[in-house]
């Protein structure tokens, strides 16, 4: 196993390299901005937007450029100079994780909540009132964009300006070490929002993974030799209806921690995905660089989790 | 006040109203203009929302509308603006009077007031030796300016200077603490004595900033003279300003009612923004633009007294290429102009509220607006119909030398415009116009950002047409407006603005002459002259002249600054 996670680690190196030389060819190489240009505001005289070119090296050759990054990345855990907050993007990507990882943890604690027992419930009592009612409800959750959602929840449930108010709504946000009680608040509507429509997608694939289930011959077979339905459900049924959720599971995570750019947008969170969609309207190369290459750190490192939970779960899974 | 279109341009306007109250009332009963009253509370915090960040915290790298407005409290340039003022009549800020022009108007001297202290840690008197260095500091390479170059470049001494060649600039002088001299090689300086590269940087505390790695980060750590000094600076979440407790209001006229002033950034939705502020206490609004649909239930609401409109915010007009065929020819240009539906133009990003339909360049509030034809324009025919008049076109196709009346559908023209919210309907009513001239057009839609920087600025990406542009006058000189569009030596390869690229009929000498002239009648005038020139020859399309709207709570008495495109002035505000 030690040498398998090793390996795994070393293939999570070469992979961020292979993002980071493409999102530099993406980015960089063919760039849809000129950011020199961008910097220098209006009406620069030619001078001004060579020197800030110069200061950004961005008049060196490409390759020359892509080695500087690599260099100082991997050398010094730099990842270059933001051009639109004048500050180093390693500083705002460290600035801004918590507040993604909170909105993060806190959505998917939420959506496992509601997404496992509803799931099951569904499964267990297959065409029941239930499961067609949170069936139903479900396929509105997963149809339901965020952005929409998170503006429907502000108008009617935020204390400023809803029509229920109950929540802190949108830019409320601080983080827990300056008032837990205002971060808890403010989060309560985020979290479920953003929990919506996985929590949706979650309880009809664990359904659908616990009919089948249901339906193998072991299943059966514990069934035939008396073993109470509570236990096979949960020993067997569960066990094994679960291994495919975690996979998901993994990914939504990593995909999330690198940025849940639009509910971090609708409810104004400094998180990543802000700093990455204020990046992306401003030519900001280096911080998108950034952020994407921690998104995909985020996956590929969650990729590694998965598949070393996966042998807990499943032991008939053994990595060499 | 950097910015081509799209983001909210916006700049000063004026009211007819001097009452005192809390502002005019324009058509519909707007408001358009938040004005000091008498009996404003001391005291409080106001939060104001806003949807980005500023560009540059530095005031000497600082270009744009909202940053002008958090720094309008924590800076003092020479010469200011009052909030009711469009900008035309600066009065002394850092400036112990008016200042001293020589005969020749090529020697501007001017005394600083005595006893100005900055914030803490750095505590000492400000000289004029501060405000030398922060001009100079403005011309190297760590501390970027866009306009620097545009309006202090006539200093003497600044190309040696540049050039390293010199260690300072020898065209300022500095005789005592309290006086500064500036020697020109000609033209004007006095407007741009408003610009923030004005405000006092002292060389002692700055210099180690300034030689940082790379660009300056003074702004970070910069100093205050106003009544507020940041306290903190997050950049792209929160900028927070609190009392200067070495500001002496005796030697100020900002009254600087509040206590603090929270900037809260990241509001990315104008709605939810908007409602926020309306619904709530103690909010106004930043850099956003107040949704349509928004503004016109606000203005027609109970809560019209919390909604301001500034007219005067910029200009909106469609960059003409011509040094593409078929666009050289004059009556192809006015062809353009007169099929282009303006209204239409104007009805997509809001209506009247937010605006009016254009017939020259310069815009309302800038001086040399009334000299230039005023709201009437000058009269062309091809300007006459908001709606846009296809029999005008239709003859000015024919003297183009379209015989039918109809361009050649085998003539391609390329359109770069935005792809998103009003500006990308704009961008589709113009290439309707180009069709309905008979050419074909090839329309390209892009993030704005790209657009400005990959195509509608770089003369080899060869655009014929550029419909979201927009320009923004940084003082009140109409050649703020008019060089930076239309002076032929001002095409560059890149980060042009020139958009014609045009240059016959003597445009550029007339522009030369134009900056040569001092400050008076005569400069007006000139600038007048060449506005109906390039709006006559159709250089670019003129299309909506802007109003800049800005809401407020209800316990806010808002007073906003109509010389930066309307935004909230926070050294005037206070809460009811």
């Amino acid at each position: 196993m030690t040498a398998y996670i090793v390996r795994r680690l070393a293939w999570i190196v070469v992979l961020l390299a292979l993002v980071s030389a493409l999102t530099f060819v993406v980015f960089y190489v063919v760039p849809s901005t000129d950011p020199a240009q961008l910097r220098a505001g209006r009406n620069p005289s030619p001078d001004l937007v060579e020197s800030i070119r110069h200061t950004y090296g961005l008049d060196k050759s490409k390759p020359a450029q892509y080695a500087d990054f690599l260099e100082r990345a991997v050398l010094h855990g730099d990842l270059g100079y933001s051009y639109g907050h004048d500050e180093p993007v390693r500083q705002l990507i460290f600035d801004r994780l918590p507040a993604t990882i909170y909105l993060t943890l806190g959505a998917v604690i939420v959506w496992l909540a509601v997404a496992i027992p509803v799931g099951l419930i569904s499964a267990i009592r297959r065409h029941s009132i239930f499961d067609r009612l949170a069936m139903g409800i479900a396929l509105l959750a997963i149809s339901a964009p965020v952005y929409w959602l998170g503006l429907v929840c502000l108008y009617l449930f935020s204390k400023d300006i809803g029509q229920f108010p109950i929540f802190l709504g949108s830019g409320t946000y601080v983080p827990p070490t300056t008032d837990f009680g205002t971060f808890f608040g403010s989060m309560i509507m985020p979290w479920f929002v953003l929990a919506a429509s996985f929590a949706a997608f979650y309880a009809r694939l664990l359904r659908s993974n616990v009919l089948e289930v249901m339906s193998e011959d072991y299943i059966r077979t514990a069934r035939a030799k008396g073993v109470r339905e509570r236990i096979v459900i949960r020993r067997h049924v569960m066990r094994s209806a679960m291994t495919p959720l975690v996979t998901v599971l993994g990914l939504d995570i990593g995909v999330l921690l690198g940025g849940a750019i639009l509910a971090e947008t609708v409810f104004n969170i400094p998180g990543i995905g802000r700093l990455s969609y204020e990046a992306i309207q401003n030519g900001d190369l280096p911080v998108i660089q950034g952020t994407v290459l921690l998104g995909a750190f985020f996956i590929v490192f969650l990729n590694l989790v998965v598949d070393i939970v996966y042998a807990y779960l499943d032991p008939r899974i053994r990595y060499s | 006040m950097l910015v081509i279109a799209a983001l909210a341009i916006a700049a000063c306007g004026g009211s007819d109203d001097d009452s005192g109250s809390s502002g005019s009332s324009g058509a519909g009963g707007v408001s358009t203009g938040g004005k000091p009253v008498d009996g404003q509370k001391k005291g409080g915090h106001l939060t104001v929302l806003a949807a980005s960040d500023v560009d540059n915290i530095d005031p000497g790298q600082a270009y744009y509308t909202f940053t002008y407005e958090v720094l309008a409290g924590t800076i003092n340039t020479l010469y200011s603006v009052r909030p009711d003022d469009d900008g035309s009549n600066p009065v002394p800020d850092l400036a112990d009077g008016q200042p001293k022009i020589s005969d020749d108007g090529k020697t501007v001297t001017v005394k600083i007031k005595t006893g100005i202290r900055y914030s803490p840690p750095y505590n000492k008197v400000v000289t004029s030796k501060d405000v030398k260095y922060a001009i100079e500091r403005a011309f190297t390479p760590a501390v970027p300016n866009g306009y620097i170059n545009s309006y202090f470049a006539k200093i003497v001494g600044v190309q040696a200077f540049t050039d390293g060649k010199a260690k300072e600039i020898s065209g300022i002088d500095t005789p005592d603490d309290n006086t500064i001299v500036f020697h020109l090689t000609g033209g004007d300086i006095v407007g741009a004595l408003v610009m923030p590269v004005t405000s006092p940087v002292p060389e002692a505390y700055a210099r180690k900033y300034d030689e940082a790695k790379g660009q300056s980060t003074y702004g970070r750590h910069q100093l205050a003279t106003g009544p507020y000094m940041i306290k903190s600076y997050q950049p792209g979440k929160s900028i927070e300003v609190v009392r200067n407790p070495n500001w002496n209001a005796d030697k100020d006229y900002k009254p600087a009612y509040l206590d603090s002033v929270t900037f809260a950034e990241g509001y990315e939705d104008p709605g939810v923004a908007t409602r926020r502020i309306t619904d709530g206490k103690s909010q106004a609004s930043g850099d956003f633009t107040i949704p349509p649909d928004q503004l016109k239930s606000l203005a027609q609401g109970s809560k019209k007294d919390q909604l301001i409109v500034s007219p005067g915010a910029g200009n909106r007009y469609i960059g003409v290429n011509t040094t593409i065929k078929p666009w050289g020819n004059v009556n192809v240009r006015r062809a353009l102009a007169a099929v282009l539906n303006r209204q239409a133009m104007l009805q997509v990003r809001g209506g009247a509220l937010l605006g009016e339909v254009a017939n020259h360049i310069l815009y309302p509030t800038v001086v040399g607006f009334e000299e230039a034809g005023g709201l009437k324009g000058a009269g062309q025919d091809f300007y006459a119909a908001p709606q846009g008049d296809l029999a005008v076109a239709q003859k000015y196709m024919k003297l183009a030398g379209y015989p039918s009346g109809k361009g050649s559908s085998s003539t391609t023209v390329l359109i770069v415009g935005d792809n998103t919210g009003p500006a990308k309907l704009n961008a589709e009513i113009v290439e309707r116009a180009v069709s309905q001239l008979g050419f074909k057009p090839v329309l390209r839609e892009v993030s704005h950002s790209t657009m400005i920087s990959k195509y509608c600025t770089v003369p080899k990406a060869k655009v014929a047409l550029c419909p979201n542009l927009g320009w923004a006058k940084d003082f009140a000189d109409a050649g703020t407006i008019l060089d930076p569009l239309y002076n032929p030596k001002n095409i560059v390869p890149q980060g042009n603005v020139v958009t014609p690229q045009y240059r016959g009929s003597g445009i550029g000498a007339d522009i030369e002459k134009a900056q040569a002239l001092p400050a008076g009648k005569e400069r007006v005038e000139a600038w007048a002259a060449i506005d109906k020139k390039v709006s006559d020859l159709v250089l670019n399309v003129p299309y909506i002249w802007d109003k800049y709207p800005v809401v407020a709570s209800a316990n806010v008495q808002m007073v906003n600054q109509l010389w930066n495109q309307g935004s909230i002035d926070y050294t005037w505000s206070s809460l009811k």
